[in-house]
């Protein structure tokens, strides 16, 4: 019996270890060959594991009985990648981005996902979030820890108040709208004097914790990280809060309660629900995700300006939510992670990178449009 | 107003553009009751239900519940108060699971405060875990083997127990009154006749529910109904028991006028 548990143990080790093997190849391998040939085997391997049913219900099932001993693997793995990747700043802070973008989509999926309202205005929560953390630091001083949760705020309530518009609207009004104030959002940062106009803030501070600066290296078992290491850490704390949150609101009546008004929004009226005040609750619930992702941005590039915050932006956090799934916070983060990184490795599509996000959104919504990782039925012990 | 009597409708009137839907409508049910409502296509039965349950607001005339009145208030703010329904098409949650329906007809007793969710959690998680075992119990009152695969997506049941699980939607909310809205539409026979039993354990469980039930198939009012009423053009044209209204000759005229058009296109 003890046997069989380390046999097993092992092969999951194993099979993670060969994936984490593959990311690693991924990540530093620069040949265009090697990077597309590392993507076809992925998606090769991937789809035979999926259709071949006794592979597939062998990899759950072990997956399911050690779900712990794979998380602390995995979990490992994620802690250590800088560690091993500490000769490429560039690696670091490409996964850094992966993590930001992954907190925008998580709180995307809250609407997207969940409730099935299509908010085009990613971008101008992240940018007010961006913009409230930047100018405070750059005219008053103030310090990141205080703008963090202060730009999360003022997202929050910007999202409130793109709210309460919507509520009269359906559907593809709704997401008009959406559109139409993210266009605004735009149009006042590149316009207003105090916002620094089309030339953006320049000069926000690094942020420091009790004397280190984030600028600096981080010596971990005497490895020397550059200090891209330092906001990839801050990235995955921030993530690691919103995933919390994320189940908390999903395994509750606030989850329940999104889905219902997706499926059946008279329905959900007489269920009790107040659909006007769970639509509202969406939007400033992702909106303060995205006002701490934009304050993060801000600090760890430095200078922001108005074309960081464009429509285009908008576009790729809801593609990231079609592709990875709605509804499901992880496959959400793996959407992410590949729209991020794709894209990134491959520096001639930069150009096409539109077309690109077109063809992936056309192709998901035709052949699984409920994303790569469907949402998953509750359970109550 | 009365207060022996649960609902109370007064003058009741909503038009549709140039058609008047319901009209002057004055009905009163008491606690305990169990109404048939009857009448052609058309006449107002379902756009009366919408009324009574908040979806539509009347132009004229009252609605009183429970001693209070609830005239022109929100759908969620009706069912908080205590009714309940079920929909002629069905409408459930197709994504979710019958669990997690049923779970949803609690939701006016808890509502969900993001507070409590967000850093209250292990409290919330208790919560849910007493509604599981709630929702259990009822659909287990009615159907064991559904009760047994509550983690199955609604979308895969049969129309029995798709409305078996809609009626267990709407008694988790502990209502006062229940609306029954077609539930036979698209059932066989047999199916019918389950229902019928599902209706008689609503009854024997719930002695003090109101259920008012719009129905065409007349074996389903026949055997479930204590008064019945009759509809024709949103007015109503009759009123008392199954043997007395089915014999009445205005409500025979109404039906047979349906009949005549039907048989004339």
């Amino acid at each position: 019996m003890v046997k069989k548990h380390f046999g097993d143990i092992g092969l999951l080790f194993l099979l993670q270890t060969v994936f984490f093997g593959l990311i690693m190849v991924f990540l530093i391998v620069e040949k265009i060959v090697l990077v597309l040939s590392v993507i076809f085997g992925t998606i090769f391997i991937s789809f035979l594991i999926v259709k071949l049913k006794p592979v597939n219900q062998f990899l759950q099932s072990l997956f399911n009985k050690y779900k712990k001993v794979a998380l602390c693997w995995g979990v490992l793995f994620i802690l250590v990648l800088p560690l091993l990747l500490h000769e490429s700043p560039y690696l670091i802070h490409m996964l850094f981005m992966a993590g930001l973008y992954a907190v925008l989509a998580i709180g995307l999926d809250f609407q997207v996902g969940s409730t099935h309202l299509v908010n085009f205005a990613t971008a101008a929560d992240y940018g007010i979030g961006a913009y409230t953390a930047a100018l405070l630091a750059v005219n008053f001083g103030w310090s990141f820890w205080v703008l963090l949760p202060l730009s999360g705020l003022a997202a929050a309530l910007f999202g409130f108040l793109l709210g309460l518009p919507t509520m009269k609207t359906k559907t593809y009004y709704l997401s008009l709208v959406t559109i139409a104030v993210g266009l605004i959002i735009y149009l006042l940062l590149n316009n207003l004097s105090w916002t620094g106009g089309p030339n953006g803030i320049a000069g926000i501070p690094l942020p420091s914790i009790g004397g280190f600066s984030f600028g600096s290296v981080l010596n971990i078992f005497g490895l020397e990280l550059p200090f891209q290491a330092n906001f990839y850490y801050l990235i995955l704390a921030i993530l690691l809060v919103e995933f919390i949150v994320a189940r908390r609101l999903y395994n509750s009546l606030i989850g329940l309660s999104w889905n219902a008004i997706r499926d059946d929004e008279i329905a959900a009226q007489c269920q009790g629900i107040n659909v006007t005040s769970s639509k509202i609750m969406a939007f400033y619930t992702n909106a303060f995700f995205d006002g701490l992702a934009g304050a993060i941005y801000a600090f760890s590039v430095g200078f922001i300006s108005p074309e960081n915050f464009a429509f285009m932006l908008s576009v790729i956090v809801i593609t990231m939510v079609i592709i990875g799934g709605m509804g499901n916070t992880t496959g959400v983060i793996f959407g992410a992670t590949i729209m991020t990184l794709i894209p990134e490795k491959f520096q001639v599509v930069q150009s096409y990178r539109l077309w690109l996000f077109a063809i992936v959104i056309l192709v998901m919504l035709l052949v699984r449009p409920k994303g790569l990782f469907p949402q998953k039925i509750r359970q109550y012990s | 107003m009365e207060n022996n009597f649960i609902l109370q409708t007064r003058n009741l009137t909503i038009h549709f553009g140039g058609l008047c839907a319901v009209d002057s409508l004055n009905f009163k049910v008491r606690s305990g009751e169990i109404r048939g409502l009857i009448g052609p296509n058309g006449s107002g039965k379902t756009t009366f239900f919408n009324i009574i349950s908040g979806i539509y607001k009347p132009q004229e005339g009252e609605v009183w519940f429970n001693g209070k009145n609830i005239t022109g208030k929100r759908a969620f703010e009706i069912t908080r108060k205590g009714i309940a329904r079920t929909f002629q098409n069905n409408r459930l949650f197709w994504q979710l699971s019958i669990l997690d329906n049923v779970m949803l007809g609690m939701y006016s007793h808890q509502h969900a405060r993001l507070f409590d969710v967000l850093l209250r959690y292990g409290k919330i998680r208790k919560e849910l875990k007493d509604n599981a075992e709630k929702a259990v119990e009822i659909l287990s009152y009615f159907s064991p083997e559904l009760s047994d695969l509550h983690s199955r997506l609604v979308s895969d049941l049969s129309q029995g127990d798709r409305r078996r699980v809609e009626i267990c939607r709407a008694l988790a909310s502990d209502p006062k009154l229940l609306l029954l809205d077609e539930p036979s539409a698209g059932m066989s026979p047999e199916e019918t006749e389950k229902l019928m039993d599902d209706i008689g354990k609503v009854t024997e469980k719930y002695p003090d529910l109101s259920i008012i039930i719009i129905e065409h198939d007349m074996m389903v009012i026949e055997r479930i109904a204590q008064q019945v009423i009759v509809f024709n053009y949103g007015k109503k044209i009759a009123e008392g028991s199954y043997s007395e209204v089915v014999t009445n000759p205005e409500v025979l005229e109404a039906y047979l006028g349906e009949e005549l058009e039907d048989a004339e296109s």
